[in-house]
């Protein structure tokens, strides 16, 4: 049987905490290598005990051969995810999950090993995540949890939580290049010894495109290295470092009415100068060891990270005139925001674990601690000469994040489990904001004001300093937990309950005022059933699920990034079902919901309502061999259906179906790969926004909201050559 | 809350991919005309000063017309001149609108709207940028005969919203008073609530933006035409230019569903 569908299965129904650390030749985690040799012991970390119906263990496996941009498309894997790409190749996805708008990763925990993705204080988004930095290929398995129902969940995992876990299965040296449409290149080195740990690897890539359309041009570099060994005989440790820079242009949003106009084509930009640029660095260590009868980890981490982003939603629209001013058209709404940050941080537990009633009863304690310098500024670019002439935010800012959680697995019978506990956490905010006045109503009698950004005055031309600083701090208690009943015949129930919270951007901060976190409940029922056949393996969910944020954000086009909103609840529910053997792996997930505003009933715009997604890979010997060797083929295809989505006003987006495939033939150690991405060529909208712009320099400027849209990629291929030596 | 969503769940399939955010967008016809008396050769009226009028050409270069959902504040002390509200409707396609027809006379493109109720009216009155402080449209264009106690002076005007009309700005405060301001009459007093299938008809009266002008103080041009002048110059040019500013009287938005 396929491996990762072993590992999967015995994800649904692992009923204690998985010691993995300690067991022996787990297979999944060993690596294959060319020379038989025998049993050996393989170390492999823990992995966190189920919680509920909704949280995916998914082994990536052959469905990795499935056509994916980046390793945050991965996601798909699990029901309800819904991605767009407004921003360009080198921007953070927009993620919508199971009727949230998580935007890029405000609402979602991403983490990868562990160590955070979310940039917490980003202007952009509180919480942005980009994972362009990650190599696809390196990504073993992820765990998907939709909903706070862990205590191990913090900061943003508001939506969910995401972490990925990485690992290099094909062993040896591999070195790949994909030559593609658009004038893409890329080249990948991949290599892992063989006979060690599928987490010990080093990779690296270099891409580079033109990009379809108009100025969608990309490049980036990405390099990923980690080390997995054993310190003693009870003690794992790991070392992982990677580094990422990439460079984008990206097209923006189009008007609708400008396109049927003819005024632009589909793939048309206003504003060539949007882009953005943006460097990650980070370094972990992890140490797992069991000590008596404890289960300890301790994990340490250092961040790095630059982001530039520019970006024009509105066209001429927002340059209003200000008395201070003087008198002047509309000169650009051309946002360059731009964000340095550097974080520090820690995570661990301890977990021990005692038999009472015949069962095995648990315990663990845990912390995560998280310290942020942000340094962000945001000014808006003149169209005529390409130089700022408005700043609109400077801040530096120190941010922490210490929680602390209890988590229990209690077992009272053979068929029934209680497992949950209650996490807290402190944020504290001290915010300088170095542009704190920006407008004054009656300025100084002489020009001092005029045309500058960031004013020293406060009203009458009193003297003031222009920045000012405010520091705050807020805790939060969370409450989560999960009943399991089960398996009965191979069937298991679920109930969980859980709070999440998401911190907020500190341009809110007021000093000794409380953050206004936002606050999510969350309630899931679900069935979960697995079985493994003489021929196949069989997993299938049905969860019904119910979550309440108290604070929405909503996106506004006029500040570039999401604002705080009221409060929202979803409904819904989501099917997925895996199942395959050794020559195939299907993955198939179906989502339905309906995300309201709790005030007016009204749905909350751009999220998507229905979704389904299915993955699929077929391998195979073929009846030919080539120098005595056989010919190996393998078939992927991925297929996406999202339907017309709320928008605002009334409106409906259009639906959305793309299908990816892929062809492989392997021999020799070579690897020949056909991939084709949007398959039937779909013209369709990767995103569409409903707002005010006013791109065309009219006499009359148009004011009233309309339609906007984001060009999805048309058909594409690529042939890529992949060469292995050393990897059996 | 478990109940609350047990009872959403099992109303889930009858409200998933269905339902709305709110209101609707649709684009529907605009037209302008005079006033309904215009004959269309001529129009005739009294002003409020007692000089009998009769217009022979009336033309207004109206560049759009919006309505917005909220009522302004403190208009004159802000100098944005985009309301704070949102907008609902909008006719951006520039019309030269004959005032001495009572025909309406179609905008060159449709309009956009929402079905959000409205309740403040602008129309812009300029040719370029509504920023840009050199605009040589000419905006109004008026002749005509008026007589007052036996005498009749035959006049003329062309208006435009450029230099002409800046004012003199404080140093502290240079963009207090924009030329934008001058261009946008606003807010036109209206409460509508568009719909589909309707059209917008803007009514504009040449007779109340002559209602203060005293056409015995009109300086005599060399050809014996009696001449409004182009600037803010106290008098009469300087009433028919408020006039033409005037929100109220001059301007009337109606919606026909």
């Amino acid at each position: 049987m396929n491996p990762s569908l072993v590992s999967f299965c015995r994800h649904c129904f692992v009923a204690g905490v998985c010691s993995g650390a300690f067991t022996r030749a787990a297979r999944a985690e060993q690596a294959p290598s060319s020379a038989t040799v025998a049993e050996v012991l393989v170390l492999g970390r823990s992995v966190p005990a189920p919680r509920g119906a909704s949280d995916y263990r998914l082994e990536v496996g052959e469905l990795s051969r499935v056509p994916r941009k980046n390793a945050t498309e991965l996601l798909k894997l699990a029901p309800g995810v819904f991605l767009t790409s407004e921003g360009g190749d080198e921007h953070a996805q927009r993620i919508y999950l199971r009727g949230f708008d998580a935007r890029e990763g405000q609402d979602l925990e991403v983490s990868v090993g562990g160590v955070p993705v979310n940039e917490t204080g980003n202007p952009h988004g509180n919480g942005y995540a980009d994972l362009r930095f990650l190599i696809p290929e390196l990504v073993h398995s992820l765990r998907v949890l939709e909903g706070p129902f862990d205590p191990r969940q913090g900061n943003y995992a508001v939506a969910g939580s995401a972490d990925y876990e990485l690992g290099l299965s094909q062993r040896g040296l591999t070195l790949k290049y994909t030559r593609g449409s658009f004038a893409t290149d890329r080249a990948l080195v991949l290599f892992g010894p063989p006979g060690a740990s599928v987490h010990t690897f080093g990779a690296a890539e270099l891409y580079r495109t033109q990009g379809f359309g108009k100025n969608r041009d990309a490049r980036r570099a990405s390099a990923h290295g980690q080390y997995q060994g054993q310190l003693s005989a009870g003690t794992l440790f790991r070392l992982s470092a990677a580094a990422h820079a990439g460079s984008h242009h990206s097209a923006g949003l189009l008007r609708e009415d400008d396109l049927r106009a003819g005024r632009m084509g589909f793939f048309s930009t206003y504003d060539p100068r949007q882009g953005g640029d943006g460097t990650r660095f980070q370094f972990a260590v992890d140490l797992e060891s069991r000590v008596g009868s404890f289960l300890l980890r301790q994990q340490l981490f250092a961040i790095d990270r630059s982001l530039r982003l520019r970006q024009n939603f509105t066209g001429f629209l927002l340059d209003t005139q200000e008395a201070i001013q003087l008198p002047h058209a509309q000169r650009g709404d051309l946002l360059d925001l731009h964000v340095t940050a550097r974080t520090l941080g820690a995570r661990g537990f301890a977990r021990t674990k005692a038999l009472l009633a015949g069962q095995t009863q648990e315990l663990e304690l845990g912390y995560f601690a998280r310290g942020d310098a942000v340094t962000s500024q945001r000014q808006r670019i003149a169209d005529a000469s390409g130089a700022p002439y408005k700043t609109e935010v400077d801040l530096h800012s120190q941010l922490a994040n210490i929680g602390l959680y209890v988590d229990v697995s209690l077992r009272p019978l053979r068929w029934l489990t209680l497992r949950g506990g209650l996490r807290a956490d402190l944020f504290s905010f001290d915010v300088l904001d170095n542009c704190a006045v920006q407008d004054v109503s009656l300025p100084a009698a002489d020009k001092s004001t005029v045309d500058r950004s960031c004013l020293d005055q406060h009203r009458g031309g009193e003297h003031r300093e222009a920045n000012q600083r405010s520091s705050t701090a807020s805790t939060k208690w969370m409450p989560r937990g999960t009943l399991t009943l089960g398996p009965f015949e191979h069937v298991q129930f679920a109930l969980s309950y859980g709070s999440g919270v998401r911190s907020i951007d500190p341009h809110y901060i007021t000093q000794d005022v409380a953050t206004p976190f936002a606050s999510i409940q969350a309630l899931e029922g679900g069935v979960l059933y697995a079985r493994s056949f003489e021929t196949i393996s069989v997993s299938a969910r049905s969860v019904f699920f119910g979550t309440h944020v108290d604070k929405d954000l909503v996106f506004s086009e006029t500040e570039g990034q999401s604002v705080l909103g009221g409060g929202t609840t979803r409904t819904g529910w989501s099917g997925s079902v895996r199942l395959g053997n050794e020559l195939f792996d299907q993955n198939a997930n179906v989502t339905l919901v309906r995300s309201a505003f709790d005030e007016t009933g009204l749905l909350v715009p751009y999220v998507p309502d229905l979704v389904v997604r299915s993955d699929s890979a077929l391998t195979g010997e073929l009846p030919w061999r080539v120098q005595g060797q056989t010919l190996r083929t393998a078939l992927a295809l991925g297929v996406s259906y999202v339907g017309r989505r709320a928008l605002p006003y009334g409106q409906r987006s259009q639906t959305t179906f793309l299908a990816d495939l892929s062809v492989a033939l392997k021999v020799v150690g070579c690897e020949l790969t056909l991939e084709l991405s949007n398959l039937l060529d779909a013209r369709y909208r990767a995103a569409e926004y409903d707002y005010v712009s006013a791109f065309q320099r009219n006499a009359a400027p148009s004011l009233v909201p309309a339609r906007h849209f984001a060009a999805g990629a048309p058909r594409s291929v690529s042939l890529s050559l992949a060469w292995n030596v050393g990897g059996g | 809350m478990g109940a609350r969503y047990l009872a959403l769940w099992l109303g889930l399939f009858n409200g998933s991919c269905v339902g709305t955010t709110g209101g609707d967008s649709f684009e529907f016809e605009a037209f302008a005309s005079g006033p309904p008396s215009a004959e269309g050769q001529s129009y005739t009226f009294t002003n409020a000063l007692g000089h009998d009028v009769r217009l022979t050409r009336a033309r207004l270069h109206v560049a759009g017309v919006y309505l917005n959902q909220a009522v302004p504040t403190q208009v004159s002390a802000n100098p944005s001149c985009m309301l704070a509200g949102i907008y609902v409707a909008e006719v951006n396609a520039p019309l030269v609108v004959d005032l001495l027809s009572a025909q309406p006379q179609p905008f060159g493109q449709l309009g956009t709207a929402l079905t959000e109720r409205a309740v403040t009216g602008e129309v812009w009155l300029n040719g370029g940028d509504v920023n840009e402080l050199h605009d040589p449209t000419v905006v109004l264009e008026v002749a005509g005969v008026a007589a007052k106690s036996g005498t009749l002076r035959v006049f003329r005007g062309s208006l435009s919203i450029a230099a002409n009309r800046a004012g003199m700005p404080r140093p502290s405060a240079p963009g207090a008073a924009p030329i934008c301001k001058q261009r946008i009459v606003s807010p036109i007093p209206v409460d509508l609530r568009l719909s589909r299938g309707g059209r917008l008809l803007l009514e504009i009266d040449p007779a109340k933006m002559f209602a203060g002008v005293d056409f015995a103080l009109l300086p005599e041009g060399p050809d014996g035409v009696f001449t409004f002048e182009d600037a803010n110059t106290p008098g009469p040019s300087l009433s028919l230019y408020n006039g033409l500013h005037r929100s109220a009287g001059v301007y009337a938005l109606r919606w026909e569903p």
